[in-house]
Formats: C-alpha cells, structure tokens, sequence
C-alpha cells in the first residue's frame, strides 16, 4: 500500500484531515487548509484529493446525519485510516530525511 | 425594519445547484450539496452574496471539469479499467457487458484521437457552444415569455376585460366601476370578476432615512381569490375592506416583505405610513406569486404592495375609465355565451353614453401578452434554430474531412474484419463526443446569455423578469445537442462505413487530403452551409433594414440632453391645491437656477413612460367639422404643462406660441393643440386664435404643436392637447430639465433641489429622455442584434466552410497541380483553377440559397413590421458579400497551390 504517491494536495488534505480531529467533513477541511496554505481552496479539488485518499486506503467515510442538528441533512465524515497514518508518518520521516542539512543553503538566500 | 436595500438572494444559484445535482451520482448528491451550502454561507458573511453566487458557480464549473477529466466514479467500485484496445470487435464474449466495454473504449478511442486534433476540437467545440449557447439563451426568452403558464391558478379561464371605444378608434380603456357591476351580474359567464389599478404610495417613517415610494395595486376583496393565490402569511383582503369608510389594508408582496421587513413574520398587524396614512399589514403574498402586466405594456404594473379598493364601484361616473378588468370564466363557457355576456354588460354604459358604440371585449390573458411580442420571437428563434442547422452541416463537414483522413486507416480497419457497425458507431462517437462538449459549453454560455439578453432586453418585454434557464430550458439544450450531433455524425459515418481498402489504395493514398469521393460529399456539404447563410443572411439583411427605418422614426421631439423625473406630492402633505402648486413652483426655479441648466419644465406625465388621461374635444367653428357628432367630437389624450415644458423637452411650436405665466391665470383659458388636430380641423391653417370646447369650458386655441409620440414611437394615436397645469393642478409632476451637462450629472442637485424644500418628498423614475426613447425601441433593437449577429456568424462558418474544401482539395490535387506546373500552367493559370474551385461551391449555395431566401422572407414579412420581401438590394448585397467572402476564403489556398513545387510533388511516397 505504502507503495502509493500522495500528490501534493493529496498530502495537504491527509494532514488537514489529521489536524481536524479524526471525525470531520469537508467544511472545517476547507477552512483549515485555507487558514494553513493562507489561500483559497476549491472544495471540489479537496472532495476528488479525499476520493482518491479513500481509494488509496488512506481515509475512510461514512455518511450521517450531524448529531448536533437532526434536522440537517447528510454530510460525509472523514477518518485517516492506520494506513494513512502510516503513510503521513512515512512521508513525514521522508521530507525529513530530504531537509537534513539544507538550513544553511535556505538561510543563504535571503 | 431594515433600511431599504436590494432584496438578499438567499440561496445559492438555483441552476448551478440544480447542474451540480445532475453532476453527482446519488450517493454524493445529499452530502456535498449540502457541505457546499454551508461553505456558500461563510462566503457570503466574507465577501457578500454577489460574490459568493459566482464562487459557487465556479466550484460546479470545478466539479464538472473534474467530472470531465476523471469520470464519475461510485465509491468503492474500481475505475472501469482493463479495457483494452479491440481493433476489430470481433471474438470475445457477447451480451451487454461487452457491449459496454466495446462502446466505453470506443469512446476512450475517440477521446484519444480528439486529443490528437486539438485545434479541429477547439474550433467544433468553440462554434457549437456558441450556437448552442444563443440557442438556449433564446429559448429560455421564448419559453418564459410565450410558454410558461401564468404563476395563477387556471391561467386559462382569466381573460381581460377592456372598454372599445369603436367611434374614437380607442380599443383599450380601462373599465369604469359600473361596467364591473355590470360584469358580476353576469354570473352564469363569469365566476368573478375584478377591477384594480396601479400607481404609487410614498412609504414614510421613523425608520427610513429616506421616503421611499413603492409600488401599489389597488383591488377589490376578489383579487386573490380571483387569481387562485392564498397569502403565504396572514390573510388576503376582505369584503368588507372595499367599502369606502373602511381603513387601509395591505397584503405585502413576498419580494417587498422580504426587503423592507426582513421577512419578520411578526410584521402582521404593523401599522405602515403610506402617503401619511396609517396602514395595517394583513397579509404577505406566496414568492410565487407576481402580478403579470397586460401585453400593450402600460399600467396596471407590477407592485410591491396589494392594498384594498376603497370604493363603491356601483355608484362610480359611468363615463370614466379607470380600471383595468379581470374576469374568470365559468368553465365550458361558450364564446357565443362570453360574447353575449359582454354585449348585455355594455349596454346600459352604451345607452348612457348616447349609442355611439360602445362594446367590451375580452382576450385571454396568454393571447392578449404574446399578441405583440410573438413575431419578434417568433423570428428570433427562427434565426437561432438556422444558426444551428448551419452548425451542424459547418460540424459535418469538419468530421467528414476527418473521416476522409482515416479513410485508409479506416478501410484496413474494415479488411481486417471489423464489422462495419464498429466503423459507423467509431465516427458518430466522435460527434457525439464533440457535440456534448459543445452542449456542455453552450449551457454555461447560455447563464450569461441569458443575462445579457435581459440586459438587452427592454423593460417592457412581458416578464422580462421571469426569463432564465430552468429544467425544460436545460433537457431542450440536451435534445438539440443530441439531434445535432447525431445530424451532423451521420453522414460522415455513413461514408466512413463504405470505406474501402482498395479505393484509397487505388487513390495512391491520395496524400492527406483524403479520397475524391469524401471531397464530393464535403463540397456539397459547404454549398449548403452557402445556401442555409444566405437565408439567414438575407433574412438578417432584411430585418436590419426595417429596423432601420424604425429607427428612424421620429418621436416629434428632440430629447437632447435632459433629465426626466417624477416628484409625486402626497396629498396627505399637500392637502390644499395652492401649496402643492407653490412648491412645484418653487422647485421648478431652483432647479432652473442649477448651474448648467437650460431650461426646466414639468407635466403631468413624460411621453413614452405612463398612460395619460383622456377624454373628448370639440372645435365648434373650424372649417374641418363634418356635421357628425361621433366624428367632430374625437376622443383625445391631454396633459397640463408648466410654460417652460415644451421647450425643455424639445417640443417643436409649429404654429402660435408655447404658455407663457399670463395664461395660468384662470379667467381666460389657452389651449395647445397637436398637428394631427389641427391638420384635421384647420386645414387652412386657421387653428391659432380659433376657439376649443374641453372639458365643460372654451378655450382659446394660442399654438400648434408637433404631435410627440406618446405610447408607440411607430404609430400615431389620438389627437393631443396640452393646457396650462395651474387650471387642473396635480400633485404628481413629471419634470423634464435640459441642461448642457449630461443628465445624469445633474441627479444629485436635483434631488438636492427637492430636498431642500422638503425632505419628505421622494424623487422617481429618473431616466434621461433620450434613453426614454431609446428604450422604446429596445424590443426591436434586441432582435436585430440577435438575428444580424447570427447573420455575421454563419458568414463566418460559410468561410471556414469553404477555406477548408478548398485548402483540402489542393492537398488532395498536389501531384497533379504539380504535373501542370511541370507542364508549363502559369501562376494564373494555377490560382483561376483553385480560386474556381471555391467559387463554384459557392456560387451553386447561393442560387440554391436564393430561392430559400424568397420563401423565408416571405414569412417574415408576415411577421416583421415594416419588412419587405421584395428588396432586391438587400439580395444583391448578400449574394456579392458571400462571393467575396468565398474569394478571400479560397485566396489562400490558392496562393499555396501556386507555390508547390513540381519536384516536390511528384517525388514518390
């Protein structure tokens, strides 16, 4: 499984999924990753990035009713599957295998 | 109670919601429908609801493009992958399975040679989507307009009821209170019956900064009931409100509850100030509910409030008209029965007022909207549904070229076993596959043509408000995407059926230019796109030459720059005549005083803009008196004008003199008559200083003037005669300011002007008086746009038409344009062969297109006011446009076709 490449908005979203608590719909997603990547998001790029997550395996959903409002209708919740964590945790050690060592270059620019 | 403001659009855009719907599967509909709502609303609150309409439309666009690219997929189902490439279709399981995945890799076969051709993609896509798009837009006009029912109940049982004045050639007056008596006691015709009319009420209060005046019918008790509407909140009018000691009701409109109360259900039992009357709110209207004008355009409008008819209709002046009537018939009522109904009704008016033929008459509420504005629809489509049929030949001729390109590939197709039925669906997928794509395009077109055809559009266009893109809008798109795609596949598929191994072997492959066979469907292909132009051409040429000299038509004044505007002064502020006077006196100065100002003058209504009153004049001693009554005493329209009016909107005196102030004084009487009077009772020229019966005094006839076209720039109506407004003072003044400036630079000094002397007066209808005009002949003005544009754009497809047989032949023909050159054949030699070429197709499309111009624009004439036929020049022009259009399309070509190189050409493949 670990096999599968995130594409970037792919990885974006995994991690927005993670950071909004492990139950959680596309609202809050789009909100978090706007708040984070400090631009505006397509909520319907970030449905296809969460269908392609499920897909992979990365993510699971499930669809109901929100317990706060039982008048609202359905909305799709999201979860990170253990092999999405595995995925981000892998991806995580990756990027950081890649960043060792490149401070000074970076610091060099500006 | 909020101050005004546009009404907030609540949810997101209707059709973007209903298009995402289509877009998803069933399982994803509910739940991103809903998540995406939710993101629309913190849009909203972040940028307003303006923007957010559009970012939600953008996400749909989003969703569909990724829909497009990567199909629409059920959870948990893999992609339908593995479907391989299957040449010939045979062998392999049978059934509709494999049926499926036979027609799904065609379909990624075709997708994947469009991809190959992108600039023949664009173009088809492009061009279909623009003929679509129109299509649609149109469409969606016509089906709002003429087939839409009326958001009443039962439409087809409500008819108008108007007065016919058969002496006075005056066919539309409003009814007067006894004829609706008259009507009800018909009740074996009619289940009901109602009279109400239009105008305006100042809405005053605490909690608005500024006054504001609305837009008010008045009806009896019936109204709703009569229309079939219950109110969404509260209660409709009753019966006892009619009566004339009763206090003001109101029941809101929905759109005006929304924005003037927020749509505070509380508002029930409010008190509103209505021209300083206390009012009580009873009621709100349904959303769906919206009073429908009649089909001459003119009052009764629209309103944002229904308030109660304090009348007692019975005991009204019979000789007065003064509203509009609506009857709902008994069901299987006869017309003979109808016809009867309405005689006995008119009768006792008809007796009182000397038998000289007055009738009722009813027309349904459909016929009566669409009478006048069907031909220009009519037409319009017309031209749309041409536009599209030369599309899809333009299309055909595209995919034909295509196929003649794979005519080899396509043949060993064939010789390798593939069932001729794979190659027929091969080519007709791809003009499925194309058509969609410009079906899709056309609709999201289609959203902004709509828009800017009601932007076009002028305000009279029966509801124009109405007009947009719902479900049957969308499935006709659907149907005309696929009856073209279909048309335009199916004879370039049936030639790619018949493709032949041998043939193209035999043709030496021909180059890239295809076989002879597939050139000869493809230029008659193009001759017919030639004809189908050049009566659409002709047609467009004819339609621009009425309407030019529509547009010439004089509306008797000069509008300049001036500035038009209402001040309706209440007559609960101004009860006394003499102060309402005083202060339209005192505003006439100061805005006469405002820098750039001309000249400022007012009257009781604007020409081109409202109804004005009318009623009989008599010319006891002038020469042009027939001796009959019915004839020497004609049905006129009036107005009262201050001195300086005729002057600030550029009346034209053409005999005496305009008013001076002497003549308000009221112990003389100065009257002005139109050229149309005065040519017909003073041929002599006698009419200044001649005497005037009107209205019970006599008045001395002091100048002519030319007759300013009141309800039609087109057409003359009845005679005209102004009066000096201090003798039948009103309290609602239309002003008319000329200045230097343009006009709508002085709106803010004026509304200043008017608040200065009294900020409780509001200031309406501001419109300059040659957009008045303009607007006037903003219906014909909208078709010859449309239709001339079609026109222009099939001209465009005729060229490329023509430019592609013509370059495709000189490919085809490369060897043995090069054997001539070899042989000695000059440049010109060359360049008359391949120009001839082009010339030919064209020439024959345009004899053929002749006769089909001849009978289509016979039909137009039917419908088109003012067209002829028979104008040879605009034939002539047509013809020669295309010929030269043809020329410049075949020119290149040609030029190439003189550069081939013999050597070149004839080195062996």
């Amino acid at each position: 499984m670990s096999k599968e490449v995130l594409g970037e908005l792919e990885h974006h979203v995994l991690l927005a999924v993670l950071r909004c608590g492990s139950d959680t719909y596309s609202v809050p997603l789009v909100l978090e990753l706007e708040e984070r990547i400090g631009r505006e998001v397509a909520p319907a790029a970030v449905y296809i990035a969460l269908r392609r997550l499920e897909e992979k395996g990365f993510a699971q959903s499930e669809l109901r009713r929100p317990v706060e409002d039982r008048g609202a209708r359905s909305r799709r919740y999201f979860r990170v599957t253990r092999e999405g964590l595995a995925q981000a945790r892998e991806s995580k050690r990756r990027f950081e295998r890649m960043w060792e060592g490149l401070d000074p270059v970076l610091e060099e620019g500006t | 109670m909020t101050d005004r403001g546009p009404v907030p659009k609540t949810g997101p855009p209707k059709l973007a919601t209903r298009l995402l719907g289509l877009l998803l599967t069933e399982e994803d509909r509910e739940p991103v429908a809903e998540e995406l709502e939710e993101l629309y609303g913190i849009q909203c609150a972040r940028k307003g609801a303006e923007a957010a309409r559009w970012w939600y439309r953008r996400q749909v666009a989003v969703f569909a493009w990724h829909l497009l690219r990567h199909g629409r997929r059920r959870r948990g189902v893999a992609a339908a992958g593995g479907v391989g490439l299957n040449p010939t279709g045979s062998g392999g399981k049978r059934g509709g399975v494999w049926e499926m995945t036979t027609f799904l890799s065609e379909l990624r076969q075709s997708f994947r040679r469009l991809r190959r051709a992108p600039a023949f993609t664009m173009v088809s896509v492009l061009t279909l989507g623009i003929g679509i798009g129109a299509f649609t837009s149109i469409f969606g006009l016509v089906e709002s307009v003429l087939l839409e029912p009326m958001p009443y109940d039962e439409p087809e049982e409500l008819v108008w009821v108007w007065r016919d004045y058969t002496w006075a050639s005056f066919p539309r007056g409003w009814l007067g209170g006894p004829d609706i008596v008259n009507l009800r006691d018909q009740s074996d015709v009619f289940e009901g019956v109602v009279g109400f009319r239009s105008g305006t009420l100042n809405l005053t209060g605490p909690e608005l900064t500024e006054p504001r005046q609305i837009r008010v019918l008045w009806a009896s008790h019936e109204f709703f009931p009569l229309l079939g509407v219950g109110p969404v909140l509260g209660r409709g009018l009753l019966a006892e409100e009619d009566s004339p000691d009763a206090g003001q009701s109101v029941v809101l409109g929905y759109d005006f509850w929304r924005g003037q109360f927020g749509g505070d259900p509380e508002v029930l039992g409010r008190t509103i100030l209505l021209d300083g009357e206390s009012s009580t709110v009873v009621g709100v209207a349904p959303a769906s509910f919206h009073f429908v004008k009649h089909g001459s355009g003119a009052d009764p409008a629209p309103a944002d409030i229904y308030v109660n008819l304090r009348v007692d209709l019975g005991q009204q002046s019979a000789g007065d008209g003064s509203y509009a009537g609506l009857a709902r018939l008994r069901p299987d009522v006869h017309p003979e029965q109808l016809a009867a109904a309405l005689a006995a009704a008119a009768k006792p008016l008809d007796d009182l007022m000397g038998n000289r033929g007055l009738r009722l008459w009813s027309v349904g509420l459909k016929d009566d909207l669409t009478e006048g504005i069907r031909p220009a629809l009519v037409a319009l489509i017309g031209s749309a549904a041409f536009l599209l049929l030369i599309l899809s030949a333009n299309l055909a001729t595209l995919l034909l070229s295509r196929a003649a390109v794979r005519e080899h590939e396509l043949g060993i197709r064939i010789a390798l076993g593939a069932g001729k039925g794979r190659v027929f669906t091969s080519v007709l997928t791809e003009s499925l596959i194309v058509g969609s794509m410009g079906g899709a395009l056309g609709v999201l077109l289609a959203v902004l043509g709509t828009d800017l055809v009601v932007a076009l559009a002028p305000e009279n266009l029966p509801r124009l408000a109405e007009v947009g893109l719902d479900l049957s809008v969308l499935a006709m798109a659907a149907l005309v995407t696929v009856a073209m795609s279909v048309a335009a596949g199916l004879t370039p598929a049936l030639f790619a059926r018949r493709a032949s191994l041998v043939g193209t072997l035999k043709e030496g492959g021909a180059r890239s230019g295809g076989s002879l066979r597939g050139a000869r469907m493809r230029s008659t292909l193009v001759a017919a796109q030639v004809a189908l132009s050049m009566m659409l051409l002709v047609g467009g040429g004819l339609t621009a030459q009425a309407f030019a000299s529509l547009l010439r038509a004089d509306p008797g004044f000069d509008p300049g720059q001036t500035l038009t505007f209402r001040v309706p002064l209440t007559r609960a502020a101004y009860p006394e005549s003499d102060a309402a006077l005083a202060f339209h006196g005192a505003l006439r100065a100061r805005l006469s005083a405002l820098p750039g100002v001309t000249v400022a003058g007012a009257t009781n209504v604007i020409p081109l803009t409202q109804t004005t009153n009318q009623t009989g004049i008599g010319f006891p001693d002038a020469p042009g008196n027939t001796g009959d009554e019915n004839v020497d005493w004609p049905l006129i329209d009036w107005f009262r004008v201050t001195p300086d009016y005729f002057r600030a909107a550029g009346f034209r005196i053409k005999a005496g003199r305009a008013f001076r102030p002497a003549d308000a004084d009221t112990t003389s009487f100065s009257l002005i008559i139109d050229d149309v009077l005065a040519e017909r009772f003073f041929p002599d020229g006698s009419a200044v200083g001649s005497l005037a019966t009107f209205r019970g005094g006599t008045a001395t006839i002091v100048g002519v003037v030319d007759q300013a076209r009141h309800y039609d720039v087109h057409s003359d109506h009845r005679g005209q005669a102004y009066i000096p407004y201090e003798r039948f003072p009103t309290w609602d003044m239309a002003y008319a300011v000329r200045s230097e400036l343009e006009p709508a630079s002085l709106v803010s000094a004026a509304r200043g002007a008017i608040k200065a002397l009294d900020s409780s007066v509001p200031m309406s209808d501001v419109q300059s008086l040659d957009v008045i005009v303009t607007d006037s002949l903003g219906q014909q003005r909208l078709s010859l746009t449309l239709i001339v544009g079609f026109a222009l754009g099939s001209l465009l497809l005729a060229m490329l038409g023509i430019y592609g047989v013509v370059a495709n032949s000189v490919v085809r023909r490369t060897q043995e344009i090069g054997v001539r050159i070899a042989l000695g054949a000059g440049t010109e030699r060359v360049l008359g062969m391949v120009l001839g070429q082009g010339l030919l197709l064209t020439v024959v499309g345009v004899a053929v297109g002749l006769g089909g111009a001849l009978a289509t624009s016979r039909i137009l004439e039917g419908v088109m006011f003012g067209l002829q036929a028979r104008n040879p020049f605009v034939y002539l022009v047509v013809a020669a446009g295309l010929v030269a259009v043809a020329a410049v399309a075949a020119y290149m070509p040609a030029r190439r076709a003189t550069r081939i190189d013999p050597v070149e050409a004839l080195r062996p493949e």
